[in-house]
Protein backbone atom coordinates (compact mmCIF):
# COMPACT_ATOMS: atom_id res chain seq x y z
CA UNK A 1 0.00 0.00 0.00
CA UNK A 2 2.75 2.37 0.96
CA UNK A 3 4.57 1.60 -2.25
CA UNK A 4 1.43 2.27 -4.23
CA UNK A 5 0.93 5.67 -2.71
CA UNK A 6 4.56 6.53 -3.34
CA UNK A 7 4.18 5.36 -6.86
CA UNK A 8 1.03 7.43 -7.28
CA UNK A 9 2.78 10.45 -5.85
CA UNK A 10 5.67 9.94 -8.21
CA UNK A 11 3.40 9.52 -11.20
CA UNK A 12 1.61 12.77 -10.29
CA UNK A 13 4.78 14.77 -10.22
CA UNK A 14 6.49 13.05 -13.12
CA UNK A 15 6.72 15.01 -16.34
CA UNK A 16 7.85 13.69 -19.70
CA UNK A 17 9.80 16.19 -21.80
CA UNK A 18 10.90 14.43 -24.98
CA UNK A 19 13.42 16.27 -27.20
CA UNK A 20 11.82 18.32 -30.00
CA UNK A 21 11.86 16.78 -33.46
CA UNK A 22 14.67 18.63 -35.28
CA UNK A 23 12.87 18.19 -38.64
CA UNK A 24 9.47 19.37 -37.42
CA UNK A 25 9.67 22.92 -38.83
CA UNK A 26 11.14 21.73 -42.14
CA UNK A 27 8.50 19.07 -42.61
CA UNK A 28 5.69 21.59 -41.95
CA UNK A 29 7.05 24.00 -44.56
CA UNK A 30 7.54 21.17 -47.02
CA UNK A 31 3.87 20.17 -46.65
CA UNK A 32 2.79 23.81 -47.10
CA UNK A 33 4.90 24.27 -50.23
CA UNK A 34 3.52 21.06 -51.73
CA UNK A 35 0.00 22.39 -51.12
CA UNK A 36 0.90 25.77 -52.66
CA UNK A 37 2.69 24.17 -55.58
CA UNK A 38 -0.39 22.16 -56.29
CA UNK A 39 -2.53 25.32 -56.36
CA UNK A 40 -0.07 27.11 -58.63
CA UNK A 41 0.06 24.13 -60.95
CA UNK A 42 -3.73 24.04 -61.05
CA UNK A 43 -3.89 27.73 -61.83
CA UNK A 44 -1.26 27.45 -64.59
CA UNK A 45 -3.09 24.49 -66.04
CA UNK A 46 -6.35 26.50 -66.10
CA UNK A 47 -4.57 29.39 -67.82
CA UNK A 48 -3.05 27.07 -70.40
CA UNK A 49 -6.44 25.48 -71.10
CA UNK A 50 -8.04 28.90 -71.48
CA UNK A 51 -5.31 30.03 -73.89
CA UNK A 52 -5.58 26.89 -75.99
CA UNK A 53 -9.38 26.64 -76.08
CA UNK A 54 -11.03 29.98 -75.40
CA UNK A 55 -8.51 32.52 -76.65
CA UNK A 56 -8.63 31.48 -80.32
CA UNK A 57 -12.41 32.10 -80.34
CA UNK A 58 -13.27 35.09 -82.58
CA UNK A 59 -14.44 37.42 -79.82
CA UNK A 60 -11.34 36.97 -77.66
CA UNK A 61 -9.05 36.93 -80.70
CA UNK A 62 -10.47 40.27 -81.83
CA UNK A 63 -9.95 41.79 -78.37
CA UNK A 64 -6.34 40.56 -78.40
CA UNK A 65 -5.67 42.02 -81.86
CA UNK A 66 -7.20 45.36 -80.91
CA UNK A 67 -5.20 45.41 -77.68
CA UNK A 68 -1.91 44.78 -79.51
CA UNK A 69 -2.71 47.34 -82.22
CA UNK A 70 -3.61 50.04 -79.68
CA UNK A 71 -0.54 49.21 -77.59
CA UNK A 72 1.62 49.69 -80.69
CA UNK A 73 -0.10 53.01 -81.40
CA UNK A 74 0.42 54.16 -77.79
CA UNK A 75 4.12 53.28 -77.87
CA UNK A 76 4.45 55.17 -81.19
CA UNK A 77 2.74 58.22 -79.68
CA UNK A 78 5.08 58.22 -76.68
CA UNK A 79 8.14 57.74 -78.91
CA UNK A 80 7.15 60.56 -81.27
CA UNK A 81 6.37 62.90 -78.39
CA UNK A 82 10.07 62.85 -77.58
CA UNK A 83 10.93 63.42 -81.26
CA UNK A 84 8.47 66.35 -81.31
CA UNK A 85 10.03 67.92 -78.23
CA UNK A 86 13.52 67.61 -79.72
CA UNK A 87 12.37 69.10 -83.02
CA UNK A 88 10.64 71.92 -81.17
CA UNK A 89 13.82 72.74 -79.25
CA UNK A 90 15.87 72.55 -82.44
CA UNK A 91 13.51 74.85 -84.35
CA UNK A 92 13.54 77.35 -81.47
CA UNK A 93 17.33 77.30 -81.50
CA UNK A 94 17.47 77.64 -85.29
CA UNK A 95 15.07 80.59 -85.31
CA UNK A 96 16.89 82.46 -82.55
CA UNK A 97 20.23 81.77 -84.26
CA UNK A 98 18.80 83.13 -87.53
CA UNK A 99 18.18 86.53 -85.93
CA UNK A 100 21.27 86.53 -83.70
CA UNK A 101 24.27 88.11 -85.52
CA UNK A 102 26.75 86.54 -83.09
CA UNK A 103 25.37 83.06 -83.72
CA UNK A 104 25.29 83.75 -87.45
CA UNK A 105 28.95 84.82 -87.33
CA UNK A 106 29.85 81.65 -85.48
CA UNK A 107 27.97 79.54 -88.00
CA UNK A 108 29.40 81.35 -91.04
CA UNK A 109 33.03 81.40 -89.96
CA UNK A 110 33.02 78.38 -87.68
CA UNK A 111 33.87 80.68 -84.77
CA UNK A 112 33.17 80.01 -81.15
CA UNK A 113 30.63 82.73 -80.39
CA UNK B 1 -1.99 25.01 -80.76
CA UNK B 2 -1.66 26.04 -84.41
CA UNK B 3 -4.58 28.44 -83.99
CA UNK B 4 -2.96 30.00 -80.94
CA UNK B 5 0.38 30.48 -82.72
CA UNK B 6 -1.39 32.08 -85.70
CA UNK B 7 -3.31 34.35 -83.35
CA UNK B 8 -0.16 35.46 -81.53
CA UNK B 9 1.56 36.13 -84.86
CA UNK B 10 -1.46 38.14 -85.98
CA UNK B 11 -1.39 40.11 -82.71
CA UNK B 12 2.30 40.94 -83.22
CA UNK B 13 1.58 42.09 -86.78
CA UNK B 14 -1.35 44.22 -85.53
CA UNK B 15 0.90 45.78 -82.88
CA UNK B 16 3.59 46.54 -85.42
CA UNK B 17 1.07 48.02 -87.87
CA UNK B 18 -0.44 50.19 -85.12
CA UNK B 19 3.03 51.43 -84.21
CA UNK B 20 4.15 52.03 -87.82
CA UNK B 21 0.98 53.89 -88.84
CA UNK B 22 0.96 56.27 -85.89
CA UNK B 23 4.73 56.82 -86.02
CA UNK B 24 4.63 57.59 -89.75
CA UNK B 25 1.65 59.94 -89.33
CA UNK B 26 3.14 61.86 -86.43
CA UNK B 27 6.64 62.12 -87.89
CA UNK B 28 5.21 63.32 -91.22
CA UNK B 29 3.16 65.87 -89.26
CA UNK B 30 6.36 67.20 -87.69
CA UNK B 31 8.30 67.42 -90.95
CA UNK B 32 11.15 69.93 -90.87
CA UNK B 33 10.26 73.42 -92.07
CA UNK B 34 12.03 76.75 -92.42
CA UNK B 35 12.31 79.11 -89.46
CA UNK B 36 9.63 81.55 -90.66
CA UNK B 37 7.06 78.83 -91.30
CA UNK B 38 7.83 77.40 -87.87
CA UNK B 39 7.33 80.85 -86.32
CA UNK B 40 4.01 81.20 -88.09
CA UNK B 41 2.77 77.84 -86.85
CA UNK B 42 4.23 78.03 -83.34
CA UNK B 43 2.84 81.48 -82.54
CA UNK B 44 -0.40 81.01 -84.49
CA UNK B 45 0.16 84.05 -86.72
CA UNK B 46 -2.67 85.23 -88.94
CA UNK B 47 -1.89 86.01 -92.59
CA UNK B 48 -1.70 89.74 -91.82
CA UNK B 49 0.55 89.19 -88.78
CA UNK B 50 2.79 86.87 -90.78
CA UNK B 51 3.10 89.41 -93.62
CA UNK B 52 4.10 92.09 -91.09
CA UNK B 53 6.63 89.76 -89.42
CA UNK B 54 8.11 88.99 -92.85
CA UNK B 55 8.38 92.72 -93.57
CA UNK B 56 10.20 93.26 -90.26
CA UNK B 57 12.46 90.31 -91.00
CA UNK B 58 13.38 91.71 -94.43
CA UNK B 59 14.16 95.10 -92.89
CA UNK B 60 16.24 93.52 -90.11
CA UNK B 61 18.25 91.17 -92.35
CA UNK B 62 20.82 93.78 -93.63
CA UNK B 63 21.35 95.02 -90.03
CA UNK B 64 21.91 91.44 -88.85
CA UNK B 65 24.30 90.71 -91.73
CA UNK B 66 26.27 93.89 -91.01
CA UNK B 67 26.66 92.97 -87.33
CA UNK B 68 27.61 89.45 -88.36
CA UNK B 69 30.47 90.79 -90.51
CA UNK B 70 31.62 93.22 -87.81
CA UNK B 71 31.62 90.49 -85.18
CA UNK B 72 33.58 88.09 -87.40
CA UNK B 73 36.13 90.80 -88.11
CA UNK B 74 36.50 91.81 -84.45
CA UNK B 75 36.73 88.20 -83.32
CA UNK B 76 39.34 87.30 -85.96
CA UNK B 77 41.43 90.35 -85.03
CA UNK B 78 41.32 89.56 -81.31
CA UNK B 79 42.21 85.89 -81.73
CA UNK B 80 45.11 86.84 -84.04
CA UNK B 81 46.43 89.34 -81.46
CA UNK B 82 46.08 86.84 -78.63
CA UNK B 83 48.04 84.33 -80.67
CA UNK B 84 50.78 86.83 -81.63
CA UNK B 85 51.45 88.54 -78.29
CA UNK B 86 52.64 87.04 -75.08
CA UNK B 87 52.12 90.32 -73.24
CA UNK B 88 49.08 92.50 -72.74
CA UNK B 89 49.16 95.40 -75.23
CA UNK B 90 46.94 98.45 -75.70
CA UNK B 91 46.03 97.01 -79.10
CA UNK B 92 44.76 93.80 -77.50
CA UNK B 93 42.77 95.81 -75.00
CA UNK B 94 41.26 97.80 -77.86
CA UNK B 95 40.40 94.59 -79.73
CA UNK B 96 38.67 93.12 -76.66
CA UNK B 97 36.69 96.31 -76.18
CA UNK B 98 35.71 96.37 -79.86
CA UNK B 99 34.56 92.74 -79.77
CA UNK B 100 32.35 93.29 -76.74
CA UNK B 101 31.08 96.58 -78.16
CA UNK B 102 30.06 94.77 -81.37
CA UNK B 103 28.49 91.93 -79.39
CA UNK B 104 26.52 94.40 -77.30
CA UNK B 105 25.27 96.13 -80.47
CA UNK B 106 24.32 92.76 -81.98
CA UNK B 107 22.22 91.80 -78.98
CA UNK B 108 20.72 95.27 -78.62
CA UNK B 109 19.46 95.27 -82.21
CA UNK B 110 18.36 91.64 -82.00
CA UNK B 111 16.31 92.35 -78.89
CA UNK B 112 14.82 95.45 -80.51
CA UNK B 113 13.82 93.30 -83.50
CA UNK B 114 12.34 90.69 -81.16
CA UNK B 115 10.26 93.37 -79.40
CA UNK B 116 9.07 94.66 -82.79
CA UNK B 117 8.04 91.12 -83.83
CA UNK B 118 6.32 90.42 -80.51
CA UNK B 119 4.30 93.64 -80.88
CA UNK B 120 2.79 92.24 -84.08
CA UNK B 121 1.61 89.08 -82.31
CA UNK B 122 -1.38 88.71 -80.00
CA UNK B 123 -0.45 89.74 -76.41
CA UNK B 124 -0.20 86.20 -75.06
CA UNK B 125 1.83 84.87 -77.97
CA UNK B 126 4.00 88.00 -77.93
CA UNK B 127 4.88 87.43 -74.28
CA UNK B 128 5.68 83.79 -74.99
CA UNK B 129 7.85 84.78 -77.96
CA UNK B 130 9.85 87.29 -75.91
CA UNK B 131 10.26 84.75 -73.14
CA UNK B 132 11.72 82.30 -75.67
CA UNK B 133 14.17 84.92 -77.01
CA UNK B 134 15.29 85.93 -73.51
CA UNK B 135 15.77 82.32 -72.47
CA UNK B 136 17.77 81.52 -75.59
CA UNK B 137 19.87 84.66 -75.11
CA UNK B 138 20.53 83.51 -71.53
CA UNK B 139 19.24 86.76 -70.09
CA UNK B 140 18.83 85.15 -66.72
CA UNK B 141 18.11 86.90 -63.45
CA UNK B 142 21.56 87.60 -61.85
CA UNK B 143 20.24 86.79 -58.36
CA UNK B 144 19.15 83.37 -59.61
CA UNK B 145 22.56 82.89 -61.21
CA UNK B 146 24.28 83.78 -57.94
CA UNK B 147 22.13 81.25 -56.10
CA UNK B 148 22.98 78.46 -58.54
CA UNK B 149 26.72 79.09 -58.30
CA UNK B 150 26.78 79.05 -54.50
Amino acid sequence: MKNDSELNQLLKTWQDSPPADPHFRHSVWTRISIEDGGRVRQFLRACQDWCMVSLPRPAYALVLLVFFASSGATIATITTQKVHQEQQAEMEQRYVASIDPVAMAGKAANLRP
Amino acid sequence: MRKLILLLLGACVAGFLGYALIYHYRVAEAAPMDEMQWLRQEFALTDAQFAEVQRLETAYRPICDGHCLNYTEAYTKLTALLKQNNTWTPETQQAVETLYQVEMECHRDMLKHAYDVSAVMSPGQGRRYLEMIKTRLSLADPTALRQTTQ
